[in-house]
């Protein structure tokens, strides 16, 4: 038996350090497939619930950004303020945008400033894989920094298929409803033996408009096209892979520039909006991967430097209107050492953070140095596995003014176990309580009166028992998991009106209590009816109330903007060189205030999208012609109050290489 | 198996949206009764929430929301002032940069007037009168003058910037001028119109960030200067009309202020520390504190947001916007601080008129 364990790890640490790989893949998954004789996995099988999206079913569902992608994911809600440049962003399981991290292979896309990210801005040119990690991240052997906050996004790259020579590419250009155009490439060059180099680029150029139903009280519904929605946007992802020995160097780069017209809200009798935003953000990062069998670690140095400019000429101040002006930075050191030692697994990392925000509008400028210790262990048995951490944070700060916030140092410990119900089976059951916390954002603490340079780390912790299954019968592979969750948050950060329009203030007032139930179903058919099918189901109930203040009128209501229900799903079918499929996305009834009364509700909202490809070769290059109509039913719905969504959409998207 | 689990999950999907159907409404009955208040709800910047409450002071009944159901629209972004006069119940809408008039009998719309500088809102913040002319204060620094018969636009005139208030005394116009918009640059002047020629004769200095403004029954002009909710302090400002000079300033917490008969009411919420408010009360007439208290009966509403008094009831209404983003309450209490009842009305109720 110790035998073969020693097999697998070393046969997990060959794969993981074989020169061509310049990924990782979680662990686990590799250890089930050496130990279970069966084809490959169609979901991770973790300790955490842990979602994941490969190139395959990315391009099944035809995602074009990571929010498209995470649109058909379970538990999480994306808040989406419409079309094409509107702002979205993820909520997992009601504990806010700022709890869940994003990374791009190694790099963590912070944001310091208001502590969202985007998330229809991030491209999947040269994406393999997401992974959606609760309670901590996907895998052991991650840096400090990705165990301190509650939920982690992260991107996987592609690794280049050097199978026809040394050039690999996929070049497109998708165009459609609202004046698209969008050329995209990628490309991967095999420079020698010891070197190759991977990018991406994504341009985008969109009017942005489109139309949707103005309801106002019992008048006549009327047709209103959505203004000042254009949007520029060029995104590039790189990746320089040199590799000597059991040693590899990397050079990531990810730049992204865009100038976008905001449409605003539907503001009654006043459809005027003239704000505009742009932004230059570019993130670097060197680093270095090392290991032998028992022993690896990695450095990390990154750097960010990312340029907001805001401007609303229509606002009222004296200067012709509003111009704000953001840059922040970011430099990143991380070093991390891992190993395994017959049924063990360890990693222990240090991350030095430091963060810059300069505003034109602050009257201080803060900066923050934020020390990150970590340690974790994981112990493998043959039917158990127990994981632990423990991660130390400490947080300095300081700003141009007197006013800075004090000293913050918190421990954060995680704990997981899963227990294999029978030998040679994928069944289950798990078990994880993470305890997460995140720093109050610059904006949170220093926008001007608004902050409040008193705020407390918010904190959060998660509780989650589940069961998780794989079985495959007569050409039909399916996965099947089920978790019941409690979150509770504490110190939450909330923003109080005060006198006026311009004067807000920030509390650690709130507490949220979050009960929920997901249920996930993923099914590969060989053969069904002829064809090769591939379907899923996710299913969420969230039952998630506020419980800060007892005599409040909204005590015990559920949280605004958070469903009780959201069901998503999709279908595809394969045949030949056509494929064609179908996704479905479901949510109840939300409220956008605190109370839950029938003037602060939205409607529960359901859309329907279909697509068709063809794969063909023209002049022997594989060449596909891709059809998306989206929201075929042209329903109307709101996901933010006064932020409507676009109705039908159609997308014709022609590429050609391998993805 | 599959196949059945499948199923069963759509038949869940199907009931689902089978029971998410939008509610509607309950059709509500309107009073009919004359002695009635009407509260305007402030509502949520962006969220189109404005409303009217009626309130029917025979039954205690309160409807909100009584401009939707009387005229089958919204009334719109962010409602900041309201008054009733003749005949006309006058809504100033900022976010939605539009005067709404009413038939204050009915609550009919009259007409909706729009206040733009081509396609920029002027967003208006308050309304004040004099002679047949409605006066409206524009965040932009605009001071527009509409006839009250003909409800057109006639005439503006600039004053200072982001006015906050106006107020009408002996053929003048004072238009406080808070800067709020240019922070931390607050403007700290209160300009006086003519109200016939819409011609500035003066600034006068009170002290930065002024923002409530209103008179008392001899015509003497109060403003409120809020400071800079730090180490300027508020303080309640009073004018002379015929000087036009500042006569009196008194230190006091204050953010804004009523006047009924010669008494006002002056509220305050305190931002830095306990968020607790109060309501003093100031004899206009003899120029003394009468009581830091208002309240005597120990009842504490959440967020003083509004007063209006009904003398000849002996009754006075506290508008209570509570935590801002929970619907809100009138308290009313007798003359001596005693609560009596309340009603509940729409998000953020601040200004009161008689019907």
């Amino acid at each position: 038996m110790k035998i073969r364990l020693s097999v697998c790890y070393l046969a997990v640490l060959a794969v993981l350090f074989v020169p061509t790989k310049g990924q990782t893949p979680p662990d686990t998954l590799l250890l089930r497939e050496v130990e279970v004789p069966a084809s490959r996995l169609l979901a991770p099988v973790s300790n955490l619930p842990l979602q994941q999206m490969d190139a395959h079913a990315l391009l099944q569902t035809g995602s074009r950004s990571l929010a498209d992608a995470l649109a058909h994911f379970a538990g999480l809600n994306i808040r989406d303020y419409g079309g094409i440049g509107g702002l979205k962003t993820v909520n997992l399981r009601s504990l806010g945008a700022q709890h869940t991290a994003v990374f791009v292979d190694d790099i963590p896309l912070s944001e310091a400033a208001s502590g969202q990210i985007d998330l229809g801005r991030l491209t999947l040119e040269t994406t393999e894989s997401i992974t959606l990690a609760s309670g901590g991240p996907d895998n052991i052997f991650r840096p400090a920094r990705w165990f301190a906050s509650a939920s982690s996004v992260a991107l996987t790259s592609l690794s280049p298929d050097w199978s026809s020579g040394t050039t690999d590419w996929y070049a497109g250009i998708a165009t459609g409803s609202s004046g698209l155009w969008q050329p995209f490439a990628r490309l991967a060059l095999k420079m020698s033996k010891k070197s190759d180099l991977q990018a991406g680029l994504r341009i985008t150029k969109a009017s942005g408009t489109y139309r949707y139903i103005l309801q106002n009280g019992a008048q006549e519904p009327q047709w209103q096209q959505r203004l000042n929605s254009d949007v520029k946007n060029l995104a590039w992802q790189s990746r320089l892979n040199v590799r000597k020995g059991n040693t590899t160097l990397q050079w990531h780069m990810l730049f992204d520039q865009s100038d976008r017209g905001l449409p605003g809200a539907v503001m009654l009798y006043n459809p005027y909006s003239r704000q505009r935003l742009n932004n230059t953000d570019l993130h670097q990062a060197l680093v270095i991967k090392s290991g032998k069998p028992n022993l690896r670690w990695q450095s990390l140095l990154k750097h960010s430097l990312m340029r907001l400019n805001y401007t609303d000429p229509d606002f009222l101040n004296g200067n012709g209107g509003l111009k704000q002006q953001y840059l922040q930075q970011e430099y990143y050191l991380s070093q991390l050492a891992g190993g395994t030692s017959g049924q063990w697994q360890w990693s222990a990392s240090g991350d030095l953070v430091w963060n810059r925000l300069e505003a034109n509008h602050f009257n201080r400028k803060p900066e923050r140095l934020t020390t990150y210790l970590n340690a974790s262990v994981l112990w493998k048995l043959p039917r158990w596995e127990l994981a632990s951490h423990l991660l130390f944070v400490q947080a300095f700060e300081q700003t141009t003014t007197d006013q800075s916030s004090k000293p913050r140092r918190a421990f954060s410990p995680g704990l997981s176990a899963s227990w294999r119900i029978a030998d040679n089976s994928h069944s289950r059951l798990r078990f994880s309580y993470k305890d997460a916390f995140r720093m109050p954002t610059f904006n949170e603490l220093y926008y001007n009166i608004v902050g409040n340079p008193n705020l407390k780390p918010e904190r959060a912790d998660l509780f989650n028992f589940g069961y998780i299954d794989e079985i495959g019968l007569n050409g039909l592979r399916w996965h099947f998991n089920a978790d019941l969750f409690y979150n509770r948050v504490r110190d939450k950060i909330i923003a109080i009106p005060t006198k006026n329009l311009f004067v807000w203030s920030m509390r650690n007032i709130g507490k949220v209590s979050v009960a929920g139930f997901e249920a996930g179903a993923r099914g590969e058919w060989v053969d069904l009816v002829g064809f090769k099918a591939y379907a899923q189901l996710n299913y969420s109930y969230q039952h998630a109330v506020d419980r800060s203040l007892p005599d409040s009128p909204s005590y015990n209501h559920q949280i605004a903007y958070i469903p009780r229900h959201s069901l998503n799903g999709f279908l595809n079918m394969e045949k030949g060189s056509l494929s064609a499929g179908g996704s479905f996305f479901f949510n109840s009834a939300r409220y956008f205030l605190p109370e839950n009364r029938r003037e602060n509700r939205l409607p529960a909202w359901w859309t329907i999208d279909l697509n068709a490809s063809y794969r063909l070769n023209i002049a022997s290059f594989p060449t596909r012609i891709r059809l998306d109509v989206n929201n075929i039913l042209n329903r109307q719905y709101e996901v933010i109050r006064s932020f409507p969504m676009p109705g039908r959409s159609v997308m014709l998207t022609l590429s050609a290489g391998s993805k | 198996m599959m196949n059945s689990r499948l199923n069963s999950f759509l038949l869940v999907f199907i009931l689902l949206l089978v029971s998410c159907n939008d509610e509607k409404p309950d059709p509500q009955t309107l009073p009919s009764g004359t002695k009635s208040l009407y509260v305007l709800n402030e509502g949520l910047f962006n969220m189109n929430n404005s409303s009217l409450t009626l309130f029917d002071q025979e039954s205690r009944a309160s409807f909100t929301d009584f401009f939707e159901q009387t005229n089958g629209r919204r009334l719109g972004d962010t409602g900041n002032d309201m008054a009733v006069y003749g005949s006309k119940l006058y809504i100033v809408l900022t976010g939605s940069s539009q005067v709404e008039v009413l038939e204050a009998a009915t609550g009919q719309s009259l007409r909706q007037i729009p206040l733009f500088d081509g396609q920029k809102a002027r967003q208006p913040r308050a309304v004040a009168f004099w002679g047949r002319k409605a006066y409206v204060a524009c965040l932009d620094g605009m001071v527009v003058a509409i006839d009250t018969t003909s409800l057109q636009i006639e005439a503006m005139v600039r004053a200072g910037s982001n006015p906050d208030g106006i107020a009408a005394s002996a053929g003048k116009l004072y238009v406080s001028n808070s800067g709020g918009l240019n922070f931390p640059h607050y403007d700290s002047t209160v300009s006086v119109i003519d109200a016939a020629s819409l011609t500035e004769i003066r600034k006068i200095s009170v002290g930065i960030n002024p923002g409530a403004i209103t008179t008392d029954p001899r015509g003497e002009v109060y403003v409120v200067r809020r400071g800079n909710y730090g180490n300027v302090p508020p303080a309640m400002v009073v004018i002379n009309p015929i000087t036009n000079a500042v006569k009196l300033e008194v230190q006091i917490p204050v953010l804004q202020l009523f006047i009924y008969g010669d008494t006002a009411w002056l509220t305050h919420i305190d931002y830095s520390g306990s968020m607790q408010s109060s309501i003093a009360l100031w004899d206009t007439k003899n120029e003394t504190l009468l009581s830091n208290q208002f309240i005597t009966d120990g009842t504490t509403p959440e967020t003083v947001y509004g007063v209006f008094a009904d003398r000849p009831r002996g009754l006075v209404y506290v508008a209570d916007a509570r935590s801002f983003v929970n619907t809100g309450m009138v308290h009313v209490y007798n003359l001596q601080g005693k609560k009596q009842f309340s009603f509940p009305t729409g998000l953020n109720p601040s200004k009161m008129a008689a019907k």
